[in-house]
């Protein structure tokens, strides 16, 4: 917990934090909430400030990643609740949507989240061909013509079905 | 530690790597989600993400994700089977995803197949599969199908009249992957003989085994002296449960006061034999000669018995090493897959069900929840424990006579395997 003191619990509740994306929005968020992030809390042990500026994080991840904490800090809310949450939250995702939720969640350090987007990541990545990983991480293919021949020759089982999914 | 003290000092680990020419090209993701991804993929995607470019082809080799990604795929059920199969063609290595969708079986390359014309299968673990020749048993591979890494173990020579039984396993108390190979030095006659004089069998046992181990974290063969026990060539190669492989003796062995086939094992850790009972055992003549076979299912010691006319019962233990825990499972009616009533095999099945060569092993829990089962030289049967229907299992590429081993796909390498 951020202190010991008896009242401390308490009142983080009722204090609350804005944050602000690298777009310049501001989101009031419950300290109880933004605490679930431990890059937020050490933020909140080390300085009074009560504006904490995000400049690798746009709008638009950030409102999710805060939709997240809120749910998450909400005594009301039953564990199970949480879970369904957690797989609704992820759930019919863009993969571009979910490789910035990802980076965002690490830099917030919301470990629970990260992991999460990240098995979402990889439930999408399984079957896809080197041509869509390769478009979708902006990856340059560095081998030559030569040394993909040969790969493809030798490992000739990944390679020789091309009705896997690719989309 | 804490996970988070962990994860912060893995994070330090991965930038004080930021120096080395070889970057993750997924360096727009930290190193260890960048692990975590790629550690939930199964291997034929990660085999695939592999090929992108070369710092995914070197980060794919990432001991730590290598790692992570053998004890994920252990633990969430994405075996494969590696098919070995005689026909059409001899010695061909396939390999079979078990879950997943487009299920397919697919052609492994074997690099060094030119030295290894005919080989068997003596065992998978940790992500090396072991493989022997068969024409000159001294020449053992470890090899990984799907890095095509392999090696060769040094060459442990024996006589030619002998009867060797293998095993090959990993551990990672030792961290070591070790081979044994038990030879029974015995005329054939003996075992005959043996058979009608209890005390002096054992005896022959005592003196004319030989127990050799192979280590390759020390990369020689020591010996270890003789083994006690008879063990039915049979049970070759070891099953590996619980960091012991295990094998099944011959009957004739004293246990609870009778004599009756016993379970024998071998500790990877501190390299000894021990004996388990054998679940179920009929008595009578065919309890005498029918074969139990061995497995390994979600971790626990499996054995399968015969009760005729091709049922069968599986037996588990519970608590491994508990002769108490020997639970009766499931008891399995007899099926005869549509190759085995139409094909070359009808006429040997009872024999074989009686006398030991394995007709029916239980391979593995499929995802569903239904047991996977190998009916030898006939095929793939998925069996449904709630309403005890048999599937036969037919897949695109599936050769027609093959043996199956299952097996944790991974990219381990044979050349730093401790990594």
């Amino acid at each position: 917990m951020v202190t010991t003191d008896e009242k401390g619990p308490l009142t983080a509740k009722k204090k609350s934090v804005i944050i602000r994306s690298c777009d310049g929005d501001e989101f009031l968020v419950s300290e109880s909430a933004a605490v679930l992030s431990t890059s937020l809390k050490k933020i909140l042990e080390e300085k009074e400030d009560r504006l904490i500026h995000l400049s690798d994080i746009d709008n638009k991840t950030l409102a999710m990643v805060i939709a997240y904490l809120s749910t998450h800090a909400d005594d009301g809310l039953s564990d199970d609740l949480k879970r369904s949450f957690d797989q609704e939250f992820v759930s019919g995702k863009e993969f571009d949507v979910l490789k910035y939720l990802v980076l965002a969640t690490d830099t917030l350090q919301v470990t629970c989240l990260c992991y999460t987007v990240a098995k979402k990541m990889a439930d999408i990545m399984k079957n896809k061909l080197v041509e869509w990983v390769r478009r979708e991480f902006d990856i340059q293919n560095d081998y030559t013509p030569e040394a993909e021949a040969e790969i493809r020759r030798l490992d000739a089982w990944a390679w020789d079905d091309r009705q896997l999914e690719d989309d | 530690m804490d996970p988070q003290n962990e994860r912060q000092i893995k994070k330090t680990n991965h930038r004080s790597k930021k120096n080395d020419p070889i970057i993750n090209c997924f360096d727009k993701l930290p190193y260890e989600i960048g692990i975590d991804i790629l550690s939930s993929l199964p291997i034929t995607s990660l085999v695939q993400l592999s090929f992108t470019c070369r710092s995914l082809n070197t980060f794919s080799r990432d001991p730590h994700l290598v790692s992570t990604h053998l004890s994920r795929s252990s633990i969430n059920g994405s075996e494969c089977l590696i098919l070995h199969s005689d026909y059409p063609i001899q010695n061909q290595l396939h390999f079979l995803q078990l879950s997943g969708d487009n299920q397919k079986v697919r052609k492994i390359n074997i690099p060094f197949a030119m030295s290894l014309p005919e080989f068997n299968i003596i065992g998978s673990s940790n992500g090396l599969l072991c493989l022997i020749n068969t024409l000159f048993p001294e020449s053992i591979y470890l090899y990984n199908p799907f890095t095509r890494d392999h090696l060769e173990i040094p060459k442990n020579f024996g006589s030619q009249d002998q009867v060797v039984v293998y095993g090959f396993g990993f551990h990672l108390v030792t961290n070591d992957y070790k081979v044994i190979k038990i030879t029974y030095y015995t005329a054939s006659f003996y075992h005959h003989m043996a058979g009608l004089f209890r005390g002096f069998w054992q005896n022959c046992g005592r003196q004319l085994s030989e127990v050799q181990l192979y280590s390759l974290r020390s990369n020689v063969w020591t010996n270890k002296g003789v083994v006690p026990y008879r063990l039915e060539k049979w049970s070759s190669p070891g099953v590996l449960v619980s960091r012991r492989l295990h094998w099944v003796s011959r009957w004739g062995n004293y246990y609870d006061g009778r004599l009756q086939r016993v379970i024998v094992s071998f500790d990877l850790v501190n390299d000894s034999f021990n004996v388990i009972k054998h679940p179920g055992s009929n008595p009578g003549p065919v309890g005498r000669w029918a074969s139990c076979h061995l497995a390994d299912l979600n971790g626990c010691l499996t054995a399968t018995v015969p009760c005729g006319h091709g049922a069968f019962s599986v037996w588990i233990m519970k608590e491994y090493g508990v002769n108490e825990s020997w639970v009766n499972e499931y008891n399995i009616g007899a099926y005869y897959p549509v190759s085995m009533i139409s094909g070359e095999f009808e006429r040997f099945h009872i024999w074989r069900n009686m006398f030991g060569k394995k007709l029916v092993r239980v391979l593995c829990v499929l995802k569903s929840g239904e047991l996977l089962l190998e009916y030898r030289g006939c095929g793939l049967v998925s069996y449904n424990l709630e309403n005890g229907t048999f599937k036969e299992m037919v897949y695109p590429g599936m050769p027609r006579v093959y043996e199956t081993m299952v097996h944790i796909g991974s990219l381990k390498s044979t050349a730093f395997p401790f990594l």
